[in-house]
């Protein structure tokens, strides 16, 4: 009976437990990469497979729960041209120069793995170059709210600039995941999630869930050694520019732009 | 708005391989117009290939040929360049319009950024295709990937 009540009472500690795992996670789980640290130029793993993992849906009104679909996903890398790169931290020493002193071969990141299992249509958003700088994901059927999403992606080989002292490049991703096509002043957590850094683009969101916790892709040295001279290194970090978010985070098909009206 | 007819689709995906013809594209065989208003003898198409171990084995070279696919103009030429650090390499089309590309040249520079230019030899119109290819010492195909930089 004693060991009864023992197991019972555990029992229930142990779900009253898993029950604020649950709770915790729905509360915090964000938008992010699957793999979000990746070693560089993709060496002896070929391209580097990854997944946006969307968490969660958006948040109706009345209790503020996760209980609305996604419609579909948009996805961008910083393009490196007029990029924000800071050093130490993500909001540490401002970089004056140019992405290429850590990086040499950043520009056309991202390449789509074809898949319609959860929305029905994706497409590159490319830069006047073509280079492919991210890409959308939307149509079909819904993600259904309370369910995750893995939408599959790849990304180029990096190499960091091997006489440079960066340890870590760290990209900052900038996801919206759409649930009702608005313009941006319709942009609210019954709408959008918006996984984007605070640059001053459209697509701040401030005030919203989210707001400035962006997902991020980290590449980890491990090509060239570091130069004797950088001691420990440097984590270097790279944000997209305002301009770029406003040119870039779309969702446009057939000419037309689809998101944000 | 995301009920979208297979029609647009469709369009849609031609529009977007029309983007990625208008650069170089992103697989090993790309192609593009140079000069399209054939008063820029100087247009220069620059992009960073990079090659890696895919698990084919690491990269000991890049071989690279260009293939002008225009009609033949006096002393009109396509030619492709391949830098990387102290080593470089050039190869034209001698025949323009024709099936052949110019002849193969490669780098020995292993895994890494190699830069990749493609020029022609005066003002004028020319699309053209390149083949790109990172290789293993073993001569199999490895890890291959393309950043174009400028294309003007």
């Amino acid at each position: 009976m004693f060991k009864l009540a023992v197991l019972n009472y555990r029992t229930f500690a142990l779900a009253g437990i898993l029950g604020l795992v649950v709770v915790w996670q729905s509360a915090h789980a964000h938008t992010r990469l699957k793999t979000p640290v990746i070693q560089e130029n993709a060496a002896n793993h070929g391209s580097n497979y990854n997944d946006v993992v969307i968490a969660h849906g958006c948040q109706n009104t009345t209790d503020g729960a996760s209980t609305i679909s996604t419609l579909g996903t948009v996805v961008v890398f910083p393009d490196g041209k007029d990029s924000i790169i800071t050093t130490g931290t993500v909001s540490g020493t401002a970089h004056t120069g140019t992405l290429s002193d850590f990086v040499t071969n950043w520009g056309n990141p991202v390449t789509i793995i074809q898949d319609g299992s959860i929305f029905s249509h994706q497409e590159y958003i490319q830069d006047s170059l073509g280079n492919k700088l991210g890409f959308w994901s939307g149509g079909g059927s819904k993600l259904k709210a309370g369910y995750r999403g893995l939408i599959p992606f790849t990304t180029a080989g990096v190499v960091i600039e091997p006489a440079s002292c960066a340890k870590n490049v760290t990209f900052i991703v900038s996801i919206v995941d759409v649930c009702e096509i608005t313009d941006s002043n319709g942009f609210s957590n019954e709408t959008v999630q918006m996984w984007t850094p605070a640059v001053g683009s459209i697509y701040d969101g401030e005030g919203l869930h989210g707001y400035d916790s962006p997902a991020t892709l980290t590449i980890a040295r491990s090509i060239a050694p570091l130069p004797s001279s950088c001691g420990e290194g440097v984590d270097v970090f790279v944000k997209p520019s305002a301009a770029q978010l406003n040119r870039d985070l779309r969702i446009i098909l057939d000419g037309a732009q689809l998101w944000p009206k | 708005m995301f009920h979208i007819s297979l029609k647009k689709t469709l369009v849609c995906m031609v529009s977007t391989m029309m983007l990625g013809y208008a650069g170089l594209g992103s697989a090993h065989d790309a192609g593009a117009t140079m000069d399209p208003s054939g008063t820029v003898a100087a247009f220069t198409g620059y992009a960073l290939v990079t090659c890696f171990d895919d698990g084919n084995g690491p990269a000991d070279y890049l071989v690279a040929s260009v293939r002008d696919l225009s009609s033949p103009e006096d002393k009109l030429l396509v030619n492709l360049q391949i830098i990387k650090g102290n080593r470089a390499i050039n190869t034209t089309d001698p025949v323009s319009g024709d099936a052949d590309y110019s002849p193969e040249v490669k780098v020995h520079g292993g895994n890494g950024v190699y830069l990749l230019l493609v020029n022609k030899t005066k003002a004028g119109v020319r699309s053209f295709a390149v083949s790109y290819h990172c290789m293993t010492a073993s001569n199999a195909h490895t890890g291959t990937d393309i950043t174009v930089q400028q294309f003007e």
